[in-house]
C-alpha cells in the first residue's frame, strides 16, 4: 500500500453526480477531483497526476467521446471509466478505448467495484 | 424514239395532263381517265379547275397560284383535292413541270392517295384512342387495337377507290423465329360471299372508317377462311430461293403471274395453289431500308387483270403501310414499358408506404428511449443519495423504513427503464450491409495526399462482383482505414501498397500488403494489446479497435509478417447473402 492516496478525477456536468460520487469515493479514502465539463477536466489533468478519471458521455460543448480521445492521447495508460445514463455508446467502437463501461444506476456498486479493482491493478505493477 | 418514250409515258408517269397557256386540258393519259372518270375527249379543251372541288378557294386561279409557289418552273408533291366524274373528292398528290416553247404548257403528274391519307387519319385517331385508354386500363392487351388497324389497311387495299383488290394479305417478318409469318388477311372465300360484301360496301358512301365500321360490324372475321389461310403461312428466311423471301429480300414488288419469270419454281407453284389464285401481287413492305413484311393482294374473285394503275397504288399505299405498322410496333413497346413503369412505381410506393411505417415506429421507439434515458440520469442520483443515507441510519431510525423504500421504489424504476429500453428499437441496430469495394476505394481516395507524399504505388485488385459485407459502412470504414494507414505509415518512400478483395465461400477476403521493415517475431504478440505503437503519435489503439470491431461481426484478423520485407494484414468477414441463405 502507498502511502498517498490515490487521485480520481469525476468529470461530469451534472452536479449531484459530481456531489453524491465525491462522497462516496471519499468514504473509500481516495482523494476526489470534479470537473464540470469535458474541458475542464483536461485541465485538470494537465496540472495534476491523477490515478483514475470517471467520466460522462453526455455533456455540454465537447462530449465524453471526444474527451476520451483526448485523455488517450495525452495520458498513455491513464484508466478511464465511462459512466453514462446511456447504454446504447457501448456500441460505438470509440468507447471501446475506455478501460471500462458503466451505465449510471442508484446503485453505485458496480462503479466503486470497478473503481477499486482497476486502482488494485495499479498498485500491484 | 420520240415515239417510243410517249408510248411508254403511261407506264412511267402514270396520271398526267398536259394544260395550255389558258390552263385548258389538251392531253391526259389513260390513268387520268380512269381517276376521273372523264375519257380523254371529254376533257379536251375544259379548263383544269373543272377537276377540283367546288368549294377549292381561288379555284379559277389555282394553276396560277400554284405558279407563284413553283421552283425552277416545277412543284413537287403539292398536296390537294380534286373531284372525280361522280363527284367523289380523291386526295391527291400533284406535281407540275412548266414547259417553254413557243407556247407555255405545264405537265401535271398526281397520285391518288385517299387510302393513304385516310388511313393515316383513321391510325391517327386509334392512337389517340389507345393514348387515352392508357389512363384507364393500363396493362390492356393491345392485340386486339393491332387487329383494328391491320384491318384497317387490309380494308383499303381491298375496298378503297384507289386500290380496289378483291383480297389482301398481310405477312410480317417474325425476328424471333426468323420467319415470315401470315398475319392477318381479308377477302371473301368465293363469288357469293364476294358478292354480298361488296353490295353492302358499294352501297354505303366510300370514306374508308365508315368502310372499316361496316367490315367490323359484318361479323368476326378472324376465323374466316381467307384468316385460317393465311395463318398457316409460314416461310423461313434462310429460303432466299422461296418466291416470297426472294420478294422479301429484293425489295421490289413482283407480280405473280404465267409470264413471270419465276414462272414454274415450285414456291411459285405453291403460292398459286395456296391462293387459288392464277395472278397475284407481292408488294415488300419497307422500314428504313429494312424488309418488315409483304402485302399479297389479288383480283381472284372477279377475275379482273392486275393493271400498271393498281400496281402504282398499292406499292404507293405499302409506304403508308409500313409506317403504321411500325408506329404500333412502338406503341406496344411504349405500352408495355408503360405498364412496366407503372407497375414499379406502384411496388415503389408500397414500400415507400411500408418504409414511413416503420420509420414512425422507429421514432416512436427512439422518442420513449430519449426520455428512458433521460429519466435514469436523475434517478440514478436519487437512487444514490438515497442509499448513502440508508448505509448510514441504524434499523430503529424514524427514517430508516421511509428511506429504505425510496431505495426499493428507485430500484424498481430502474428495472422497468431497463425494460423498456431493452425492448425499444435502438437507433441503428439494424445491421447494415456495405460493399467493401467501394470502402476501399474511398479509403485509399482520402489517404491519397499522404500516399502521394511518399511516393507509394497502389494496386487494388478487387475479383469480380463482391457480394455485400454484413456491417456498417463506418464500421469497415474505421478497419480498412486502419489497417491501410498503418500499411503507409511503415513504408519508407517508394513502396508497393496491395490491396486485395476477392469472394471465399460465405467471406471477402480482404488482404492489405505492404513494403515496410516487417514486424519483429517478439512484438508480433504485442501488436493487439492496448497502447503498443511505434508510431511517435500513435495512440496504439488501432489495432485493437479493428480486432474488436472484426471480432465483433464474426470475421477473423490474421496477420503475416516478413522481417525486412513487409506484412500482410487479411480480414475475413462474412457476406450478407449467404448468411441470409442459410
Amino acid at each position: 500500500m502507498s502511502e498517498t492516496p490515490k487521485k480520481i478525477l469525476v468529470i461530469d456536468d451534472e452536479e449531484n453526480v459530481r456531489e453524491l460520487l465525491k462522497l462516496e469515493f471519499s468514504d473509500l479514502g481516495l482523494t476526489v477531483l470534479t470537473a464540470n465539463s469535458a474541458f475542464n477536466g483536461l485541465q485538470v489533468l494537465k496540472d495534476q497526476k491523477v490515478d483514475l478519471v470517471v467520466l460522462d458521455i453526455k455533456m455540454p460543448g465537447m462530449d465524453g467521446i471526444e474527451a476520451l480521445e483526448k485523455i488517450i492521447s495525452t495520458q498513455r495508460g491513464l484508466p478511464v471509466i465511462i459512466h453514462s445514463a446511456y447504454s446504447h455508446y457501448k456500441d460505438n467502437y470509440l468507447t471501446w478505448s475506455a478501460t471500462s463501461y458503466v451505465v449510471k444506476s442508484g446503485d453505485l456498486s458496480e462503479l466503486i467495484e470497478k473503481a477499486q479493482e482497476i486502482l488494485a491493478n495499479q498498485e500491484e505493477e | 424514239m420520240q415515239e417510243l418514250l410517249f408510248r411508254n409515258m403511261d407506264k412511267i408517269l402514270h396520271a398526267w395532263m398536259l394544260l395550255d397557256g389558258e390552263n385548258q386540258v389538251v392531253i391526259w393519259s389513260r390513268p387520268a381517265a380512269e381517276h376521273f372518270g372523264y375519257s380523254a375527249e371529254e376533257v379536251a379543251g375544259k379548263p383544269f379547275h373543272l377537276l377540283l372541288p367546288a368549294h377549292t378557294p381561288n379555284r379559277e386561279e389555282y394553276i396560277k397560284l400554284l405558279e407563284l409557289d413553283s421552283h425552277n418552273g416545277s412543284v413537287i408533291n403539292h398536296r390537294t383535292q380534286m373531284a372525280q366524274r361522280s363527284g367523289i373528292i380523291m386526295d391527291v398528290e400533284l406535281s407540275m413541270h412548266s414547259l417553254h416553247d413557243e407556247e407555255n404548257f405545264k405537265l401535271i403528274t398526281f397520285a391518288n392517295i385517299t387510302e393513304a391519307t385516310e388511313l393515316q387519319h383513321y391510325v391517327n385517331n386509334k392512337m389517340m384512342e389507345l393514348v387515352e385508354r392508357f389512363h384507364f386500363f393500363h396493362g390492356k392487351d393491345l392485340t386486339p387495337q393491332m387487329r383494328e388497324i391491320f384491318d384497317a389497311i387490309l380494308v383499303a387495299v381491298t375496298s378503297g377507290q384507289g386500290l380496289k383488290f378483291n383480297r389482301c394479305l398481310l405477312l410480317l417478318v417474325d425476328q424471333d423465329d426468323q420467319e415470315l409469318k401470315g398475319v392477318q388477311a381479308i377477302g371473301p372465300a368465293n363469288r357469293e360471299e364476294a358478292g354480298r360484301i361488296y353490295h353492302e360496301l358499294s352501297a354505303s358512301p366510300p370514306t374508308l372508317t365508315k368502310m372499316i365500321d361496316l367490315y367490323k360490324s359484318s361479323g368476326n372475321h378472324d376465323d374466316s377462311w381467307i384468316n385460317q389461310l393465311v395463318r398457316e403461312i409460314s416461310v423461313s428466311l434462310a429460303d432466299p430461293e422461296h418466291i416470297l423471301i426472294q420478294t422479301l429480300f429484293n425489295q421490289k414488288y413482283q407480280l405473280i403471274n404465267d409470264s413471270s419469270p419465276m414462272a414454274g419454281h415450285p414456291s411459285f407453284n405453291w403460292l398459286r395453289e395456296t391462293l387459288h389464285a392464277s395472278e397475284c401481287i407481292l408488294v415488300p413492305l419497307l422500314w428504313h431500308g429494312q424488309s418488315v413484311g409483304l402485302l399479297v393482294a389479288d383480283n381472284s374473285v372477279t377475275g379482273h387483270a392486275i393493271t400498271d394503275i393498281n400496281i402504282k397504288a398499292l406499292t404507293d399505299f405499302a409506304k403508308v403501310t409500313t409506317e403504321v405498322i411500325e408506329t404500333v410496333k412502338l406503341l406496344t413497346k411504349l405500352e408495355e414499358s408503360i405498364t412496366y413503369i407503372k407497375q414499379t412505381n406502384l411496388k415503389i410506393k408500397e414500400s415507400q408506404a411500408q418504409l414511413m411505417h416503420q420509420e414512425k415506429l422507429a421514432a416512436k421507439g427512439q422518442l420513449i428511449a430519449q426520455m428512458a434515458h433521460e429519466i435514469r440520469g436523475p434517478m440514478a442520483i436519487i437512487g444514490g443519495f438515497a442509499r448513502r443515507v440508508y448505509k448510514r441510519i441504524e434499523p430503529a431510525d424514524i427514517n430508516y423504513d421511509p428511506v429504505q423504500r425510496i431505495v426499493e421504489t428507485v430500484a424498481t424504476l430502474e428495472l422497468v427503464l431497463n425494460d423498456i429500453l431493452d425492448q425499444s428499437p435502438k437507433a441503428d441496430e439494424q445491421k447494415t450491409d456495405c460493399d467493401a469495394a467501394k470502402t476501399i476505394n474511398r479509403v485509399v481516395a482520402l489517404l491519397e495526399e499522404e500516399i502521394h507524399n511518399r511516393r507509394i504505388s497502389v494496386n487494388i485488385n478487387i475479383k469480380g462482383d463482391l457480394p455485400n459485407i454484413r456491417i456498417k459502412e463506418h464500421h469497415l470504414f474505421e478497419i480498412i482505414n486502419n489497417l491501410v494507414k498503418n500499411a503507409i505509415e511503415a513504408m519508407e518512400k517508394d513502396g508497393l501498397l496491395l490491396i486485395l478483395a476477392n469472394e471465399l465461400g460465405n467471406m471477402v477476403v480482404i488482404t492489405i500488403q505492404d513494403t515496410g521493415p516487417g514486424i519483429p517475431q517478439a512484438e508480433e504478440a504485442k501488436i493487439f494489446s492496448p497502447y503498443y505503437t511505434t508510431k511517435e503519435n500513435g495512440t496504439g489503439l488501432g489495432l485493437v479497435v479493428v480486432q474488436k470491431l472484426v471480432e465483433e461481426h464474426k470475421g477473423m484478423l490474421t496477420v503475416h509478417s516478413l522481417p525486412g520485407k513487409g506484412t500482410t494484414f487479411t480480414i475475413s468477414l462474412p457476406t450478407v447473402n449467404k448468411q441470409e441463405e442459410s
